[in-house]
This record gives C-alpha cells, structure tokens and sequence, in this order.
C-alpha cells in the first residue's frame, strides 16, 4: 500500500509509532553476480535456524523505458517460501535512484513495528550512486567476488567506505584468498577508522563462512544500541 | 521516453507448481509483461501450493501466471482451491503451456480465466494480463 | 584457420560466374537475405570459388582418422548401422518393461530409461501427488523398481543409457540388479546419459538436484569409480541438447557443450587421471534440429574441432581420444502441437540430418511430443523412421556422401569459425565453470531464444500448421497418455511396505556412511550411493542425504 501510495496510506503511516527503530536493518549491497541473494538466503536459514523471524525487502531496478521491472530475489529463495518467520517483498526502484525505491523509508518503519527479529535489505551496488542504502541500514554488508576485476573497482567507488562488513563470497574460487588480503590492505591504508571493519570470507552455496558474518552483524548491532 | 504512469505498475506473480522444470517459456513471458510496464516476481519451478499462496500474500500479487507444460496442470485445481481458501480469490489466474484439449474444462471450471498454448501471441497475453488486473483493482476499490 | 578460396585454375570459371550472377539478378527480383539459425548467411549457390579440395587431407581426411570430419570410424553406418536407442520412460516398471521388449521387437536395439519427473527432482513416490506420477518417465525408487525395468533384459549383452542426473542412483540400482542375477560388473555396457551437470545448471532446470560443486566432486568419484569398477561404462556424456532446446543457436550449442567438455576434461586432470584415459571415453549428446545443412555441418565442424582440441589443448597423442562420439536426439522443440502428424515429416527430416552428420546413436521423436510421452502406434512409428531410412532410403551405403559439397564444406567452414567464438567467449570469461557462474552462458542463450520467438510471432521464421498453412486440420490432438490410476497407486502402496519390510537399520547404517563419505574428502562419494543402494536405501533417502551434506541445487536462474 505504501509503495503505491494508495489513498489512506498517509492516514495508516499515521497510526504507525514513529519511535527509535529496534530491529536491526541489514543491508547486502554489491555489484551483480557476486552471490548476495544466495548469501541472504544462507543468512536468512541460519536465523531461523536460531528461531529469529526475518523479513527480507529487496530491491530491484525497473526498467528505464517500459517502467516495468523483473524481480528475481525468490530465485535464490524458495526454501523459505513457505516459512510463516520469513516475510519477502520483493520491490522495483521505479525510477529511484541510490539504488532503493521511493517509499523505502515508510516501508521499513511499518514492518519495523510487525516484530520482525531482523530485517534485511538487498539492494544493487555497484559505485557511487547507489549508496544509498548507508542512510537506512544500520548494518552494511558490502559483498565481493573474487576474479571479477572487484577489488580494484570497489577501491575507486564509494562503496567500500559504506561497509561495516566486507564479504568475499565464492571463497572456494582460487583467488578468494587475494582478494580478502586486498581488501585487507586497502583498509589498513584508511586514517580515522574508528571501528574495525570485518573482512570474512563465505561459501553461500554450502553456507560456510555464515556463522562469522552471524556474528559480524550481532556484533555492529551492539556497538550501535 | 516519460514514465508516467497513472497507476502504479501491476505486480504478477510467474511460477511453475508441480515437477517439471522446463522455463524458457515462462521466462519470454516474464520479459513480456516487463516490457508491457509490469513488475514481474518471479520465482524458480517446483513451487507448492502453499508457498505460491503465501507468495500472492506476501507480494500483493494482482495477477498470478502458471507455466506449464508436462503434467503439472493436473493440480492447479488445487491450487485454485487454496487461492479461493486464503482470500485471493479476486486474483485472476492464467495458465500457459501445454494442456491436452480434453483437460481445458476442468481448469476453466476451477476457476482458471484462459489457456494459453503454443501459438499465442505477445499482445494477447499482455492484453489479457492487462485487462485482469484492471478488474481486480476496480473489485478491490468497490470493497474498500 | 581459414584458407581463402582457391585460386581456380579453371579458365572462363570467372566468366561464367559473373554470367549466372547476373541471370540470377534479374530473375529473382527483390532477393531476401537468408540466415540460418546460428546466424550465417546463406546464399543461393555455392562453386568451387567457395570451397575446394585443395585442403581435402588436413580439413577433411578420411574417414576413421584425425581429423575425424568425415566420420570418426573407417566403416561408419556401413559398417555398423547407429544405435536405434530410443528413450522409453512411462508409468511403473511392469509399464516399462513391456515398452522396451515391444520396442526392441521393432528394431531398438539399445535401451534407453527416463525415470519420472519426480525422481528428477530427487523425491520418492510418496512425496508427491499421485496425479504427477509416471506421466512422464517411469517411477524408479528401488533396485526392486530397477529389477522390474529389465526384467527379461540380458544385463550383459544389452548397452543401456540412465537418464539419471547426479548421484547416479538408477546405475547404483542397475550394479544391485546385475549383482543379483550374478552378473558380473565388468560386462555391465551403457551410459550416464545425465552426468553433465552444466548442462543441467545452465538450460534444463529440472535435472539438477545437488549445488554445483557438490555436482562437481560426485562426477569426479563416479567416473573414477567406472574406471576401476565398471569399466565397459561411460560415465560421462555431455549434452548440448538442453542448451539447444533452451534456445541457444546451433553454433552456440556446440560451443558451449565443448566448453563443458573442456572443464570436465580439465576437472579430471586436476584429480590426478590419466588425459588420454578419460578423453577416450567421453561421449556426447546432441539436439538435431530442422534446419538440415545446419545440423550436418554442425556436427562435421564439431568433430574436427574436437580432434585439434583434444591434440593441441591437451596434449594428447591417442587418436582414440579425439573422436567425437555422439547420440542425438530429433529436436523436440521443432515439433508443434497444431496438426500433429506434421511432425513425423519433420522428425524425418531431423534424422536424415543426424545420419548425414555421422551421429552413432539416435533417438526420434513420436509425433505426439508436443502433448504427452509416446503412445505404442506413436513409438511405432519413430523407430520405423529410421528402419525405412536406413533399408529403403539406404543411408548407411556411403560414409559422409554430402562431403565434398560445395555448400556444405562451406557451411561446415563458417560453423566451425562461429563456434570457435563460442569457446573463445567462455574461455575468456576463465572457462565454463566461471562463464555459467557468472550467468554469461544463460545470458546468450536467453536472448536467442527470445530473437527467435520473436522470429516466428513476426512471421518472419515460418511454422507450417503454426504461422502459416495454419487451417484448421483434420488430425484429432492425441490423447494424452495417463497411467492406470490403480498400477499407480499399487505401486505407491508397495513402495510403502517395501519400507517397512527391508532391514531400516542396515539402510539407516548405509546412509549414514554416506553423509560420512560426502564430508571426508577423500573418500568416493559414488561407491557410497551404490553401498546404499544395495543395503536397500531409496532414491530419495539417497538424494536427500547428499542435499544435507552437499547443498540443495539451487541453478542460476536468471530471468
């Protein structure tokens, strides 16, 4: 309703309490390809697997000239279609740019309230324009691969600097192991970095790797509250 | 090109209940309907019954497309069944595929609004996907 | 490498063609640009200025010898006719076995089983409804279910091909099988029709079960296991038919396929076997479409390209290695489900174009793909497509007999020039494995199967009974085929109490042992399935356990 800004959606955002956020809002950004609906999807498992209720809002580009968009997050999903703790909702950025979608705002404050345990936000990013997820997650996890020219690119865009967690995924290729000491020493070389920004490599196929990005994320969270 | 809309684009749903697996065809739609100016969610085949329900509650679904193409239309009685069950009866379903001649009543009777098969044409399904949701929106208004 | 056309000697050659050309001109009027499906132009003539001999030896050769153009064996079909191998997969194992003696009274001579489309899926038969069961491939859950498949069936004497994707349980159930008549592993003949888990992953969604490098290691263990213990087996066949069917042009078919057979062969050479040794017994599968001249020189093309591969990439001396052995099977995506009797005219065509590219086992369709697994008058009618064609039409007289044709030389040429760009993409994107992963393969094919949709919504590629000549036809739709509703549930029934009969803790143990196989690196998963198989495990038990252990399939679908 909120997203298409139906007639009563300013009336209902009304009755939602407008108070300090309490559930954590987990942000997955990255470029293409690097795995991070399959990585979500690991993520989602393991807390459930810990009896916390996940909703997961993904974000998708439209189509510049038809408007329309193909959302394809439940691809990497289907386990947890069925699953009454899993809520998904799967959204085009309608023109938006940053890399959201207009109403993102309002869409997190009402599920916010729902009592979901963890929210998650999938989003595309790949440079500069699209950091916007920075401003609404509280926990940003920047996702890699390794042998796509990644760490090279993620060093000229702002991304890398948004990221509380950087994620090398496909950890079973070969140059996994460069690309995490590359980015390592990308972040030895930033002055003023107050907290330590965790480098953990994961296998989301076989959901190695998860529990440490687990624990990365309890870890933010706390620092935060 | 301006992307102004009147109405916010129309959610669908493009999925494959049952076993089989073949979506080359169910993907060409899918991109059909992105080109018509739809937002297309679109999941892997082997969905069941109870997950495309919860799918359609989920996402605010306005149109539902079922793919297929070996046997899988046996069931989609059901899942009209269970759809009519969850309070979702109002949202059109369509069927593309193949199903045997001699099989089309029993899916027209539970509910199902038409059968595509091999042969049909972009502007066809578009137009009926259009035209779906349209009366879905306008039955969803008259309620509220 | 490319030679430009010949030189020609012939004097007045020049003349003359300019003459025809411009006859040619000013006949036809408004000429349309033709091009075939991989993209290729084809003109209306072809001469000696196109192709000529002068490379007969090293493009060419003879038959038997690299580089295996014109056929991989010195006697080819006159020797030894092709494999009628025709896939039989339907209701419950009594169904199946009277499909394949009825079939081999025809003229099969080589067994073929596609199981259901739940085992595809890795589930047993009473985890599905009983509405989906055996509609499309016989129900197999058990080396009883097996044992029934070929009862009457001599293991020894008879090559039979598994439609089975990863863990391989229909062969672990066909080595209990033959353990039980007492028939020795060693003469055990056919082959792991579905070991291409690729293929799988990128264009046939429903055959994957087991995440891609789950996929990968169980591959490795199963041919290592064939090597040593069954080793009248080919445990690998790669399949360029589900890309085609996917939408992926000719050329990129074959492409990708030798991509996928380059990685395999990479894969088993990394594990410590011998390169000659596995590339002696790879096999391959393909899709023959009705673009004849096409196919054909697909094929021709295929197998030289394989023959410098195999000697140049890997190093390997063995002629024996760098022949191009393949099956294929009449494309079904061809077929339409209007005015269906059209296709037993198109199913022709396609095997008329699998016999002149040299194929060595064939598969045609019944005329009632489109709308259900074959009736008996419908599987009929396929094999005595390939009986008349061989005795009446008397292909199998002469090797190759289209080679030296001035088109089909030329077309072979151009094929192997755009399939080369095939493998030069992928290899550029650091093999098969990275391209699929990435979703470059499923990328390329996507948009050719939606070039050619839309080819043939515009009218522009035309379907006879589709597009064109499309009046309503006399031809009744086929019923489609349901299996006894009774047999059906019967045999859900017996699957149930087979449970509740065998020794539950001698599988559980069996089962146990193979999650511990799955999680030791060291040990052969596949020995493991076959040890379960045999202490009475199911396909699903077996399945399910290795999911557990090895991750879900999860194919990259992109949309």
């Amino acid at each position: 309703m909120i997203d298409n800004e139906l007639p009563g959606h300013a009336t209902f955002l009304e009755t939602v309490p407008d108070k300090r956020r309490t559930t954590p809002v987990v942000g997955f950004t990255g470029a293409p390809g690097v795995g991070k609906s399959t990585l979500i999807n690991a993520y989602t498992a393991l807390c459930r697997s810990q009896d916390r209720s996940v909703a997961v809002v993904s974000i998708d580009p439209s189509s510049p000239v038809s408007g329309g968009a193909i959302l394809g997050d439940r691809l990497r999903m289907a386990e947890h279609a069925q699953d009454d703790g899993v809520y998904i909702r799967s959204l085009a950025s309608r023109g938006h740019l940053g890399g959201l979608c207009r109403n993102i705002d309002q869409i997190i404050r009402v599920i916010d309230t729902a009592g979901w345990d963890v929210i998650v936000l999938e989003t595309v990013g790949t440079g500069q324009s699209e950091v916007e997820v920075a401003s609404i997650a509280d926990v940003k996890v920047v996702v890699n691969a390794p042998g796509m020219g990644d760490s090279v690119q993620a060093m000229k865009s702002g991304i890398l600097e948004i990221a509380d967690i950087l994620v090398v995924n496909k950890a079973d290729l070969p140059q996994a192991g460069q690309a995490s000491k590359e980015l390592r020493a990308m972040l030895r070389l930033r002055s003023n970095s107050v907290a330590t920004v965790a480098v953990i490599e994961t296998m989301a196929t076989s959901c190695r790797g998860i529990d440490e990005l687990s624990a990365a994320i309890d870890d933010c969270w706390r620092c935060l509250a | 090109m301006s992307t102004e809309v009147a109405a916010p684009p129309a959610r669908v749903l493009v999925t494959k209940i049952g076993l089989d697996g073949h979506d080359r065809g169910s993907r060409i739609v899918a991109s059909y309907l992105r080109d018509a100016g739809m937002e297309v969610v679109y999941t892997p085949p082997w969905q069941s019954i109870d997950a495309v329900v919860n799918i359609a509650i989920q996402e605010d679904i306005e149109l539902i497309g079922v793919s297929t193409l070996a046997t899988d239309h046996l069931i989609v009685p059901q899942l009209m069944d269970a759809l009519g069950k969850a309070g979702l009866g109002d949202v059109g379903v369509i069927v593309g595929g193949i199903v045997p001649a001699t099989e089309h009543e029993d899916l027209l009777a539970a509910g199902v609004e038409q059968i595509f098969g091999p042969g049909a044409t972009r502007e066809d399904i578009i137009a009926c996907g259009l035209e779906l949701v349209a009366r879905t929106r306008a039955a969803r208004r008259a309620t509220s | 490498m490319k030679p430009d056309p010949v030189q020609l000697p012939l004097p007045g050659f020049d003349q003359e063609l300019t003459d025809w050309s411009e006859r040619y001109a000013a006949q036809i009027g408004e000429d349309r640009v033709v091009r075939n499906r991989s993209g290729i132009e084809v003109r209306p003539l072809y001469t000696p200025g196109d192709w000529s001999d002068g490379r007969y030896l090293e493009d060419l050769g003879f038959p038997g010898k690299p580089p295996y153009t014109r056929g991989i064996y010195p006697t080819m079909h006159r020797g030894r006719r092709w494999s009628q191998r025709q896939l039989i997969g339907l209701g419950t194992p009594a169904d199946y076995n009277a499909r394949v003696k009825s079939t081999l009274d025809a003229g099969g001579n080589a067994i073929s089983l596609i199981p259901c489309n739940s085992v595809f899926r890795g589930v047993d038969c009473d985890e599905v409804p009983t509405a989906l069961l055996g509609t499309c491939g016989t129900v197999v859950n058990t080396i009883t279910h097996m044992d029934g498949c070929l009862d009457g069936v001599a293991l020894a004497e008879t090559s039979t091909a598994l439609n089975d994707p990863s863990p391989f349980t229909l062969f672990a159930f066909l080595l209990g099988t033959a353990r039980r008549r007492g028939v020795p592993w060693s003469q055990i003949s056919g082959t792991s029709n579905q070991s291409d888990y690729i293929s799988h992953f990128v264009a046939n969604h429903m055959f994957f079960r087991l995440s891609l490098p789950g996929s990968r290691r169980l591959l490795l263990d199963h041919i290592e296991f064939c090597q040593q213990q069954v080793p009248k087996w080919n445990p690998l066949s790669v399949v360029g038919q589900h890309m085609q069917q996917a939408g992926a042009t000719p050329a990129e078919a074959m492409g990708f396929t030798i991509c996928s057979a380059i990685q395999y062969a990479d894969d088993c050479i990394a594990r410590g076997m011998a390169a000659d040794a596995v590339l002696r017994k790879f096999t391959f599968f393909f899709d023959i479409s009705i673009s004849f001249f096409e196919e054909v020189a697909k094929f021709r093309a295929g197998r030289r390209i394989w023959a410098r591969i195999v000697r140049d990439r890997f190093g390997v001396a063995d002629a024996r290695a760098m022949r191009f052995k393949f099956h294929a099977q009449t494309s079904g995506a061809d077929l339409t489900r209007q005015q269906p009797l059209n296709n037993i005219t198109r199913v022709t065509v396609q095997a008329l174009a699998g016999i002149f590219g040299g194929l060595q086992s064939m598969h045609t369709d019944g005329y009632d793909e489109a709308i259900t697994c074959p009736t008996t008058e419908s599987a009929r009618i396929a094999i005595a497509t390939q009986n008349i064609l061989r005795e009446e039409a008397s292909l199998c007289d002469v090797i190759d007999p289209l080679g030296g044709s001035y088109y089909v030389e030329t077309l072979t040429d151009q094929m192997e020039v755009e399939i080369e760009q095939v493998i030069a993409r992928v290899d550029a994107a650091g093999g098969m494995y990275r391209a699929v992963e990435t979703g470059l393969v499923q990328g390329m094919i996507g948009e050719s199967a939606l070039a050619f949709q839309q080819e043939v919504e515009l009218g522009q590629r035309k379907v006879v009974g589709v597009n064109c000549f499309a009046e309503r036809a006399d031809d009744l739709e086929p019923a489609p085929y349901r299996p006894n509703s009774q047999a059906i549930q019967r045999l859900v029934a017996d699957f149930v109490d087979y449970k509740k009969q065998r020794n539950g803790k001698v599988a559980q143990k069996a089962i146990d042992g193979l999650a511990r196989s799955a999680i030791a690196e060291d040990e052969n998963i596949f020995a493991a399935v076959v040890q379960a198989a045999e202490a009475g495990a199911t396909h699903g038990e077996i399945v399910a356990c290795l999911r557990a252990e090895l991750g879900f399939g999860n194919p990259l679908i992109t949309p």
